[in-house]
């Protein structure tokens, strides 16, 4: 296949934090407009794995190449997160700055918009997540789906080509996790590419178009939803669904 | 005893000619603490090529460790015979502004570090450098931590300005002490001093909340 119609591509990755390895031996690969599904136990590398795209962790083995542009310096990386999103559990707005000021001020620094600009950009991402009569409050007096919300918004505003989401509801109380899914169809259906590690399997099945079940640092299982939640019989993925399931 | 106060009264315009010059010698000497502290601070936080790093520990140490007293003799007595001469003035001000900037610097790292490391990660996914995420999200954030400690290093160093009567600047305390030399009144003149330096502080005190005040308009 064209190696340029890729957006990520990821060849055989190791990761480890002293003696524990994290990822052994992690390949695959993003096109554009593509949603992927990351489950998995937790401690499985999930996370790990979608930190490692957007080098907020270093890899010891293998590459990672964005646009076919290969990330392994703090330089490089810089201007390939500029290409790549990312949606924190634990939101990590800026506490000082306002709603809006939070999209604002990366339009700013790094895309060196004009104040007027940055502005007219905030505000009408914040009326996509339903958030402009919030614009002027700080983050703290949001609630957690709000502050979610403003955390996509600011990813949008820098314009990303992919956005990763790290357990963006595993904070959230079950009816604030929507208000958050619905943003994330609304990108879905403007052809965004996504990644998710998330454990609402409800939520992923009806939009990923892949779901990857990550055990034990490596990819166990991926296909299509129905074939991950019906077909594949890797016994770990039988476990980790059935587990799953009594919870609800 | 039989207190007289006409003593005071009659030497007031001294001890505001005084006052003037334990302010003069504490606000100068706090401006560049503080921008000790922060350079220091700040790089003592972030990682920074070894020597380097020992360099800044050890003058962290040294001044945290030995008498601001025997460090003010030092540059003001000590330093000439290196070479390095300098008016008493100019002495103090060093000499208060490296004291206050290495105990300054351990508030300014430690407010640094209270700082989430979610802020930095979500600066840097954001497309922010090094600079512009330390810039625009740690500092601001790190500031109003270190605001109430780094005030209290304001009002320390102004008490402390008193030791740099002994290296014949005529601030308060000296002032105290000749007027005191000449007059025989103890108890009026050093009650009297201790009221100018209690409403200097106090002051420090009451601008302190003003600036903590405007600082919590935002909330974790």
């Amino acid at each position: 296949m064209d190696t340029l119609s890729h957006l990520i591509e990821i060849k055989d990755i190791y990761k480890s934090f002293g003696d524990l390895s994290v990822l052994r031996g992690v390949s695959l690969n993003v096109s554009a407009g593509e949603i992927l599904g990351i489950i998995g136990a937790s401690g499985s590398g999930k996370s790990t794995l979608i930190r490692c795209i957007n080098g907020l962790e270093a890899t010891q083995r293998g590459e990672i190449l964005i646009k076919g542009q290969r990330l392994n310096s703090s330089r490089e990386a810089v201007n390939v997160r500029k290409k790549i999103g990312m949606v924190f559990q634990n939101f990590n707005l800026f506490p000082h700055y306002t709603v809006l000021q939070n999209i604002t001020g990366p339009c700013r620094v790094v895309r060196k918009l004009s104040k007027k600009s940055a502005e007219e950009l905030g505000e009408s991402l914040l009326e996509k997540v339903r958030l402009k009569d919030k614009m002027a409050q700080y983050p703290g007096n949001l609630s957690g789906g709000e502050k979610q919300r403003v955390a996509i918004a600011r990813v949008l505003a820098m314009e990303p080509e992919i956005i990763l989401f790290d357990e963006p509801t595993s904070a959230l109380d079950p009816e604030l996790a929507y208000e958050v899914f619905d943003i994330i169809k609304l990108l879905a259906e403007d052809g965004m590419a996504m990644m998710i590690v998330t454990h609402q399997i409800g939520f992923i099945k009806n939009l990923a178009h892949l779901i990857l079940f990550i055990d034990n640092g490596k990819i166990a299982c991926s296909g299509n939803p129905d074939y991950i939640l019906n077909e594949c019989n890797h016994p770990h993925l039988q476990d980790f669904l059935m587990r799953l399931r009594e919870n609800i | 005893m039989e207190l007289n106060f006409d003593t005071v009264i009659r030497n007031l315009p001294l001890f505001w000619q005084a006052t003037l010059i334990t302010v003069k010698i504490t606000v100068l000497a706090f401006v560049f603490a503080l921008i000790i502290a922060f350079t220091v601070g700040v790089l003592r936080s972030y990682k920074i090529p070894g020597l380097f790093k020992v360099l800044l520990a050890v003058y962290v140490e040294i001044f945290r460790g030995t008498p601001l007293l025997i460090q003010l003799f030092f540059i003001y007595y000590g330093l000439p015979s290196v070479g390095i001469i300098m008016d008493a003035f100019s002495a103090a001000v060093i000499g208060l502004a490296l004291n206050g900037g290495a105990y300054m610097s351990e508030s300014v790292r430690a407010s640094i570090l209270s700082v989430s490391k979610g802020q930095e990660e979500a600066a840097y996914s954001l497309g922010y450098n090094k600079l512009e995420a330390i810039w625009h999200i740690i500092l601001p954030q790190a500031i109003r931590v270190a605001i109430p400690p780094l005030m209290n290093g304001f009002s320390s160093m102004l008490k402390e300005t008193s030791l740099v009567s002994v290296i014949s600047i005529t601030e308060l305390t000296r002032t105290g002490n000749l007027i005191y030399s000449r007059t025989a009144r103890p108890f009026e003149i050093y009650l009297t001093l201790g009221l100018f330096y209690f409403v200097l502080t106090f002051s420090i005190v009451l601008l302190a909340k003003q600036i903590e005040r405007k600082e919590r308009r935002w909330i974790l």
